[in-house]
């Protein structure tokens, strides 16, 4: 084979051999993707009948429905899920996202701080709390609706701090969104602890026996030492928690269903992208609800990347 | 404040590191642990700071017992190998911090900052961060950190091995002039470096494998080294040992008898002989004729590497030879015999008069 003749060649070869599988993965499901959604949201199409362009009404129809949401949230909120489902998703995952990001970034760090203390058994916990991570989302969503269940184990626990009261946890739409976001805490926690426990591992020894010497006590040694240093570690937690949970759909789909459970509580942006897409089949209005989406998300992530900007490295 | 360690004992595992060493470090003092790499002197400043617990022993600062003490409470401050300064924090928050988590008025933190930074030329730097400075910055900003909260004892692990050589020679001198003579602080200064403890020093302390082999002024060390490991450590090159006898009260060596003058009475048999290679010259009446096996130049002087039987004996001489490789040159010793025992290595006695 001419073609295998140099080193040089053999190095070419494998290099495409080993890039061409995720390379065509990642072009077709992500970059065509994203680039046919952004130009199908100037378009009406149904799949059946061939594709029109519309300009921007789409996104005209968008802002209407969002203009409507925000009207009827200070009128009549009940009545959100029905005239203005993609504001109502909205406005829950924005709820949901400032329940989760926040209390799951505070628990993963407690966490490996709590893991990076060299105490007998503290191999266990890290695995036991790494567990959720590996199971899927569908089969702990499932396991959650048993423990939420009326006469079901959390309430069990709760009845004495409610005077008999029993939460009904999924049919109420007041503690549907709150019990989707306790599902997602405790299934992200763990996850984001192992990362936060690598960055913990790194922090140079000496610098918290100078903190020491200084008269820094453990607790301020962990304000003023080890949160700083764990600037970039922080954000990338929050980053991956605020991509994660805006685009939430799993837990509420199986949860609350595909159209949001009690009064739509437990409704999001992408499940109503999903629902006008396959159910309504309105494929450009979808669209144009993504890339609203994809704004969202990406200037949410700048701001926060921005906000904990880490001193410059040597 | 002196500092006293008593029987301090220390191991890590199954691994001794520290076997029951006691020392006294008097005020003022400019003290040096040296060792080298592995000898626990490190560990030995470690228990001292209160970073490590020692197994047995006692650990007395001004005569009070510290043991439970935390390091934060037992007034010592620390400058480490590779600074530990904060890297989030400009050199400024750096400098303070000790003074704030000591809950110090913020007028005064400005103050006394100002203070130490013009006592080590960091005015210009308090903006910059870690990251921004030289090594020798660093130092300096780990040195001002330490002094800016006035502590009693000041402790040093090896602070100049991160530096270049120009300016560790430097700075090994502006250190001792800060630290001894314009503060007085108390000081205990780890390093592996015998040249920056004998030069340093007001007493140094040799460690090795965990054990105290000789506390003494560094002239006491170079001139009467208590065993071959401190009569090898100390002073460069190193002394030659040689394995010798005694007969009839003269050592034997060369096939030749030293005959000694003193009235001293040495013991019979094998021993080891020591003799620097400052004290060995070229020329006769000479002891003995050596092969040249090579030279070393050092630019004040040379090191004539010498062969014979299957060792090599160092000779150290300020001005080059006309001998080439090869050469058998006669060679005399013109300084202190040190005789050591050849089973403890311990040293025996130490002759300056003698004839051969």
């Amino acid at each position: 084979m001419a073609i295998l003749a140099s080193k040089k060649n053999i190095e070419r070869l494998t290099f495409i051999l080993l890039i061409i599988y995720p390379f065509t993965l990642n072009a077709f499901f992500g970059y065509f993707s994203a680039v046919f959604s952004f130009w199908l949201s100037f378009y009406s199409w149904d799949i059946l009948s061939p594709m029109k362009f519309v300009g921007l009404s789409n996104y005209y129809a968008l802002f209407q429905e969002l203009w409507r949401g925000l009207n009827l949230l200070f009128s009549d909120p009940n009545l959100l899920q029905f005239r203005a489902p993609f504001f109502n998703g909205l406005k829950n995952i924005l709820v949901y996202t400032a329940i989760v990001v926040p209390t799951q970034t505070f628990l993963a760090l407690m966490l490996a701080l709590m893991g990076n203390q060299k105490i007998r058994g503290s191999q266990f916990f890290k695995v036991a709390y790494f567990l959720p991570a590996t199971t899927c989302s569908v089969i702990i969503s499932l396991i959650f609706m048993w423990l939420f269940e009326k006469d079901g184990f959390i309430n069990f626990f709760i009845i004495p701090f409610t005077g008999g009261y029993r939460i009904n946890w999924l049919n109420d739409p007041t503690y549907l969104l709150t019990a989707i976001s306790l599902v997602a805490i405790w299934g992200t926690s763990g996850n984001f602890s192992v990362t936060f426990l690598s960055g913990l591992q790194t922090l140079p020894k000496e610098v918290y026996e100078a903190a020491k010497i200084d008269g820094a006590s453990s607790l301020n040694r962990l304000i003023h030492i080890t949160i700083p240093l764990l600037k970039p570690i922080i954000a990338y937690v929050v980053i991956m928690g605020l991509i994660g949970a805006l685009q939430m759909f799993d837990l509420s789909y199986v949860m609350a269903g595909s159209s949001g459970g009690v009064g739509g509580a437990g409704y999001t942006i992408t499940l109503d992208i999903y629902n006008t897409a396959f159910l309504q089949l309105r494929y450009g209005y979808a669209a144009a609800k993504s890339v609203i989406l994809f704004l969202l998300i990406f200037s949410l992530s700048y701001y926060v990347q921005n906000k904990l900007r880490y001193y410059r490295h040597e | 404040m002196s500092v006293e360690l008593k029987n301090i004992t220390k191991a890590f595992g199954s691994t001794e590191v520290l076997k029951d060493v006691n020392i006294r470090i008097e005020k003022g003092e400019f003290f040096v642990l040296l060792g080298p790499s592995g000898s626990g002197k490190s560990t030995l400043l470690r228990i001292i700071a209160g970073l490590e617990e020692p197994d047995r022993g006692e650990i007395l600062i001004n005569g009070q017992r510290v043991n439970e003490l935390d390091p934060s409470k037992r007034n010592i401050a620390m400058v480490f190998q590779n600074y530990a300064l904060y890297p989030h924090m400009n050199v400024f928050n750096n400098i303070s911090f000790p003074l704030k988590m000591r809950g110090v008025k913020k007028e005064e933190i400005i103050s006394k900052v100002r203070e130490v930074a013009n006592l080590l030329n960091i005015t210009h730097l308090l903006d910059k961060y870690p990251y921004q400075l030289s090594g020798g910055e660093q130092q300096r900003v780990a040195l001002a950190r330490a002094l800016v909260r006035d502590p009693e004892v000041f402790l040093l692990d090896e602070p100049l091995s991160n530096l270049d050589a120009k300016l560790r020679v430097k700075l090994r001198f502006e250190l001792r002039k800060l630290l001894h003579d314009q503060l007085g602080i108390t000081t205990i200064y780890v390093t592996h470096d015998q040249i920056e403890a004998m030069t340093m020093a007001d007493r140094i302390a040799v460690i090795n494998k965990g054990a105290l082999m000789q506390i003494g002024t560094p002239t006491e060390l170079y001139e009467k080294p208590k065993n071959t490991f401190i009569a090898t450590f100390i002073g460069t090159p190193s002394m030659n040992l040689i394995m010798a006898r005694v007969e009839d009260n003269a050592i034997k060596v060369f096939g030749r008898r030293i005959i000694v003058r003193d009235k001293t009475r040495l013991p019979e048999g094998d021993i080891i002989l020591g003799i620097r290679p400052q004290d060995i010259k070229v020329g006769e009446p000479s002891i003995a004729r050596l092969k040249l096996a090579g030279e070393e130049k050092l630019g004040s002087g040379y090191i004539l590497h010498l062969n014979f039987e299957n060792s090599e004996l160092l000779l150290y001489l300020e001005r080059e030879t006309a001998a080439v490789k090869g050469e058998f040159i006669p060679v005399l010793f013109d300084g202190p015999l040190y005789l050591f025992d050849s089973s403890t290595e311990e040293l025996v006695t130490k002759i300056d008069n003698y004839e051969v």
